[in-house]
């Protein structure tokens, strides 16, 4: 395991911005634009400390992605935090049925953000 | 006298006799049931003159459920197997009113054997009814006048479930005959695929002689489907047995047409909304977290802020006010464009122009999703266009071509042909299945799920009421995987040539 977080998002900016903030407190981020391209990712590197996961996503949705990592024992360790702009009951119900340690509602805010990290990574 | 002249005197006599009765409607008919002859008697008691009743066919005096059950035509099979019937029952004068008759027919034959036709002989024997017995038909008669002239069908079921009488309007809408549907005929204008289910409640209700409802399509005579709720009640007699059953069926097809439009349009509603509360809510993330981060970098540098960081998350901060801007721009043209309340304000410019502008505009954004952008526009196109909403039609298009297309090269072309100014689209991007190119232009429509592709499912709707406004028209050329091409088509000149 590295110390690297992967942000799992297909909106660029959002992408962008939580990579600014999480670089402001020295962590080490990689991106992926869906779930497809994360899995990519994950099995050419070392598993991230953690995953921070959007739902809507074309390619890949989150919940596909989250299905895809349940039942590969490789990854199904890897701490994973939804960040989703979606109704709290919806993605509490895609969290339940899934290895998902938290969730983050969009606007994300900075404090929540940087506490969910911490404790991962 | 010769015997010829006494036969003619003796058929003359007997004739003006026939005329003279009073008391007796006396009448031929031929051989089919068409009235030959009328007397005086006949025209007392049905109220027809000779001139408005011969040729017309006997039936005509028989009460309306009499005739749909075929009776008059059974009586004359009945007076030929028997030479002779006679027959009680209700028949009807020209003022529409009811008597009891005694009827006695004959058959008359020629010498060889062949039906000439019938002689007919009719009396009024309704005083012979009591008083009650005559209240009893004047309200049968007042029911069948109303049971045929209500909006509902109806019908009459035996214990054991055999419908024995229907209302005029169930043959009307039906288009069948009481012969096919007694008993239990009424299966046959069932929907098959709701009989099973109707005819399990129909006999549950009577074995429990409870109240029946059930709501089913009932096919029509033209063989289309309406849907009916249904309902049965037991009529009881005087020791409380179940005497028969007497159902309707209403027409309640539009009512379940205008529900089913109320809850589609809710549930439009209520996808929209959730849709449209994800959408302003995703530019707020970067929007919010530069701020704060912008808050948290004031808190610890004190008071030498690192200016260029500070400037590049203001910039930031700025794009992603931008972006919601017009994403609240795009939902104010929604309720504009859907009250026509849209104002065009047109300007001289040249599209070719406009669009390479939009290009820059757009290009750094397109190079960082790996989506080369090209723009073919070799002629100058000039005309009266209103601008701003031309911008919002190409970037609308240019937009979705980043989205279903990114990571592939996406082309734009500006050209003219036949009169008519064209501005295309092309990416490379997942296509569009043929049953959903028309569908993709609908309010809130989109071909694929908003699982996968966030978006309001507007800017193509937008982009059609725009370019119908400014008197154009936009389609799509698109195979599933092979991307698509939006094109949309001006008259050359815009305002100008309309």
């Amino acid at each position: 395991m590295t110390d690297r977080i992967l942000i799992v998002e297909d909106e660029p900016a959002v992408r962008h911005s939580l990579r600014d903030v999480l670089e402001d407190e020295g962590y080490l981020v990689a991106e992926a634009a869906n779930g497809q391209e994360a899995l990519d990712y994950l099995k050419s590197h070392d598993a991230p400390c953690l995953i921070l996961l959007d739902l809507m996503m074309p390619v890949m949705s989150g919940a596909e992605f989250l299905a895809a990592v349940k039942h590969d024992p490789a990854l199904r360790e890897v701490s994973i935090v939804i960040v989703s702009a979606a109704s709290r009951e919806r993605v509490e119900a895609v969290k339940s049925s899934s290895s998902a340690v938290g969730v983050l509602l969009k606007p994300v805010q900075l404090t929540p953000l940087l506490e969910a990290v911490a404790e991962y990574c | 006298m010769d015997r010829k002249a006494e036969t003619k005197d003796a058929a003359d006599s007997l004739r003006l006799l026939m005329e003279s009765v009073k008391d007796y409607a006396i009448y031929l008919l031929d051989s089919i049931g068409h009235v030959m002859t009328w007397n005086m008697g006949a025209e007392r008691l049905y109220g027809y003159k000779g001139d408005e009743i011969l040729g017309k066919h006997f039936s005509t005096f028989y009460p309306e459920e009499k005739v749909r059950e075929g009776w008059p035509d059974q009586e004359l099979r009945l007076v030929v197997r028997d030479g002779r019937f006679e027959d009680e029952g209700w028949r009807i004068r020209k003022d529409g009113s009811r008597f009891l008759a005694n009827v006695v027919i004959t058959a008359l034959f020629d010498r060889d054997g062949t039906l000439r036709g019938f002689g007919k002989v009719t009396r009024d024997v309704t005083e012979r009814f009591t008083s009650a017995e005559r209240a009893l038909v004047e309200s049968e008669a007042r029911f069948r006048a109303l049971a045929d002239n209500i909006a509902q069908l109806a019908w009459m079921a035996d214990t054991t479930g055999n419908l024995f009488w229907y209302n005029k309007r169930w043959f009307d809408y039906t288009g069948t005959t009481l012969d096919e549907m007694q008993g239990w005929g009424w299966k046959r204008v069932q929907h098959p695929e709701h009989l099973e289910r109707v005819v399990g409640k129909w006999t549950r209700a009577l074995a429990d002689g409870r109240p029946w409802e059930d709501t089913f399509p009932l096919r029509a005579k033209e063989g289309t489907y309406r849907w009916f709720l249904s309902r049965a009640v037991p009529i009881h007699d005087e020791a409380g047995k179940v005497k028969l059953w007497f159902g309707t069926n209403t027409d309640v097809t539009d009512e379940l047409e205008t529900q089913e439009t109320l809850r589609r349009a809710v549930h439009a509603r209520d996808v929209f909304l959730s849709i449209a509360s994800h959408e302003l809510r995703t530019p707020l993330t970067p929007l919010s977290l530069q701020i704060q981060s912008l808050l948290r970098l004031a808190e610890r540098s004190g008071s030498d802020l690192p200016t260029v960081k500070v400037k590049d998350k203001l910039v930031k901060a700025t794009q992603q006010a931008a972006h919601l801007e017009r994403l609240v721009a795009n939902l104010l043209d929604v309720s504009r464009l859907g009250e026509n309340r849209l104002r065009l304000e047109y300007e001289e410019l040249d599209v070719a122009t406009l669009v390479r502008e939009i290009a820059e505009r757009v290009r750094p954004e397109f190079e960082a999703a790996g989506s080369p952008l090209t723009v073919v526009a070799r002629d100058e196109v000039k005309g009266s266009w209103d601008r701003l909403r031309l911008d919002q039609v190409i970037s609308n298009l240019l937009g979705n071509a980043l989205k279903y297309g990114r990571g592939k090269p996406i082309e734009v072309e500006v050209r003219r042909l036949d009169g008519e100014v064209l501005v295309s689209v092309r990416d490379h991007g997942i296509g569009i299945a043929a049953e959903d190119q028309e569908r993709i232009f609908g309010r809130f429509e989109r071909a694929v799920s908003p699982e996968s592709y966030g978006g309001f499912g507007l800017g193509l709707w937008i982009a059609r009421q725009l370019v119908d406004a400014m008197g154009g028209k936009i389609s799509v050329q698109s195979k599933p995987g092979q991307g698509a091409t939006f094109t949309v088509a001006f008259p050359d000149g815009g305002r100008r040539a309309a």
